[in-house]
């Protein structure tokens, strides 16, 4: 079931009951006060009869009996019977014949000097009254039919009125839900149009105000998040692609040629010699692109534990020291740490290695000496390090895209090996971790990248 | 590492140091001898790498012990040795 329909049921179901309730009400009062009126008018006619039957000693039973036949104010099937205190029926304003009342009745109507009861359509009223001897009892019923065409009238109007509410409240309901939900209905046609292939496409953003132009203006925000984010999958996978081309165009080459004729072993041990190099180089890259790309996923995965900061470097150092030997480091603390403790940082081992690896690895490259500083700064709630390198600086159009996947500087020799995804790497694995990662450089004076790390 | 029974951790960079000192047997070790066989550092950069982790060191391995163990000659450098009481 759509909205509209439910809404508009919904409704309907809510005023119908009001009404119904309210219907009921007033028919029930109505009735209740009918029936009080008439109990009242049997009551006044029963006394009046007595009253002339036990006190009025001129009128006789025949002349009682023309006087309630010919009262302007008689009741429709009207009967009233008087009783002595003998429980024997002394009046009756009818055929006596037709008269059946059980000595029940009258003992009931004795003991509690009054009552009103309808039966069969018809209302009664009993009471006692005070004779010479004793008390009679005054029994006088009719049919309320004045009252009785009244209420049926009401009840007739009431249902009526009913049915037509209803019917309104459905049709009103339904054309104001379907106003209501008519830009949303808008809105999903929309959306619905919008596919991978035309994610630039925008829904209408309505009047700007309520919210279903919210909702508009949100998934607009969504989308184009979407659209940048496939913008820059699809710039990726293509950087990716082209990066991995080059080195799998050397290694086939190299055998193809190598496969021409037969050679000599010195030559087969140089080329395969040649080969590792560039299956290394793959492999490495394949790497960096898995961590760019693993990057993306849950903190829950990711082992995080104690790391030493200082240490790290160190590893570092000597995991870069064992492939080139000619890499300088120089280590400098900005303060002295009293307690080792301020040095440990929530991390994950393996990533911050890399990052440090790689900020490590380019700073000794691109510098002069190939040489790299990193000094380690502790701070109370952070520790900064940086990579100082004595290098050619870069320029200010090329920092701020430094950090971008498969950027490589204009001015990088291309003798300098490299596949641009370091530094963005880098800045994944810092941001990762909470951090910062900043670059501070001028052409002619070196590159200091700062990692910032706040700790726990 | 133990020492009175006690368990110590020490991190790699601080292990190796103690292991370096141990081997010299006494002798005296200036901060760039240090500095090159600890952290291969080839030249001398006025570094403070070995005041830092000689500090650490100290904390973890003489702070709550008798005798010390490690000390340092003024202007020349760091030796490990079981000094008589002066």
């Amino acid at each position: 079931m759509n909205i509209r329909r439910k809404l508009a049921l919904q409704f309907s179901a809510i005023v119908a009951t009001i009404l119904s309730v309210f219907c009921i009400g007033i028919y029930s009062l109505s009735e209740n006060y009918r029936q009080e009126e008439f109990f009242s008018r049997l009551e006044s006619r029963a006394i009046t009869t007595a009253r002339l039957f036990v006190t009025v000693e001129e009128v006789d039973k025949k002349l009682l009996q023309i006087i309630d036949r010919n009262s302007i104010h008689s009741l429709f099937r009207e009967k009233v019977l008087v009783f002595d205190q003998t429980d024997s029926l002394v009046y009756s304003s009818v055929d006596e014949n037709q008269v059946q009342v059980s000595p029940h009745l009258i003992g009931e109507i004795r003991q509690r000097n009054k009552i009103a009861y309808e039966e069969n359509d018809l209302e009664y009223v009993g009471l006692t009254y005070a004779g010479y001897q004793g008390d009679f009892v005054v029994i006088s019923s009719a049919y309320d039919r004045y009252g009785r065409s009244k209420l049926k009238n009401l009840r007739d109007i009431l249902i009526a009125g009913f049915l037509v509410g209803i019917l309104l409240i459905v049709a009103s309901g339904y054309i104001f839900a379907g106003q209501a939900l008519q830009p949303l209905a808008r809105i999903n046609e929309e959306i619905a149009d919008i596919g991978e292939g035309n994610l630039s496409r925008r829904v209408n953003e309505g009047n700007g105000k309520d919210e279903i132009a919210q909702l508009g203006m949100n998934f607009n925000h969504m989308l184009h998040r979407l659209e940048k984010a496939f913008a820059m999958q699809q710039q990726f996978v293509s950087s990716a692609s082209h990066e991995l081309r080059n080195p799998l165009a050397a290694i086939t080459s190299q055998l193809q040629m190598m496969l021409e004729k037969r050679r000599t072993i010195e030559e087969y041990e140089h080329s395969l010699r040649s080969l590792l190099e560039d299956t290394q180089t793959l492999v490495s890259l394949t790497n960096g692109l898995l961590l760019l790309a693993q990057s993306d996923i849950d903190k829950q995965r990711l082992l995080f534990t104690k790391v030493r900061i200082d240490e790290l470097l160190f590893a570092a150092q000597n995991e870069l020291l064992k492939a080139q030997p000619s890499f300088h480091f120089m280590f400098e603390y900005d303060t002295l740490p009293d307690d080792d403790a301020l040095l440990l940082i929530d991390g994950n081992e393996h990533l911050l290695k890399t990052a440090f690896l790689n900020l490590m690895d380019n700073a000794c490259k691109f510098s002069v000496n190939q040489t790299v500083s990193i000094r380690i700064r502790v701070e109370p709630k952070a520790i900064d390090i940086s990579f100082t390198d004595q290098g050619e600086g870069i320029p200010e159009e090329d920092q701020v895209l430094i950090f971008t996947p498969f950027f490589r500087g204009r001015h990088t020799a291309s003798n300098v090996p490299g596949h641009g995804i370091g530094l963005a790497l880098c800045q994944r694995i810092v941001s990762f971790h909470g951090g910062t990662i900043h670059l501070d450089s001028a052409p002619g004076q070196g590159s200091c990248f700062t990692i910032h790390l706040s700790r726990g | 590492m133990f020492r009175s029974g006690k368990v110590i951790d020490l991190t790699a960079k601080e292990y190796t140091l103690l292991e370096y000192l141990m081997r010299l047997d006494g002798r005296i070790a200036s901060r760039h001898e240090i500095v090159e066989a600890v952290w291969d550092v080839n030249f001398d950069t006025g570094t403070n790498v070995v005041e830092v982790y000689i500090n650490f060191l100290r904390k973890k391995i003489d702070r709550q012990f008798e005798p010390k163990l490690i000390h340092t000659k003024q202007g020349l450098g760091y030796f490990l040795n079981v000094l008589p009481p002066a």
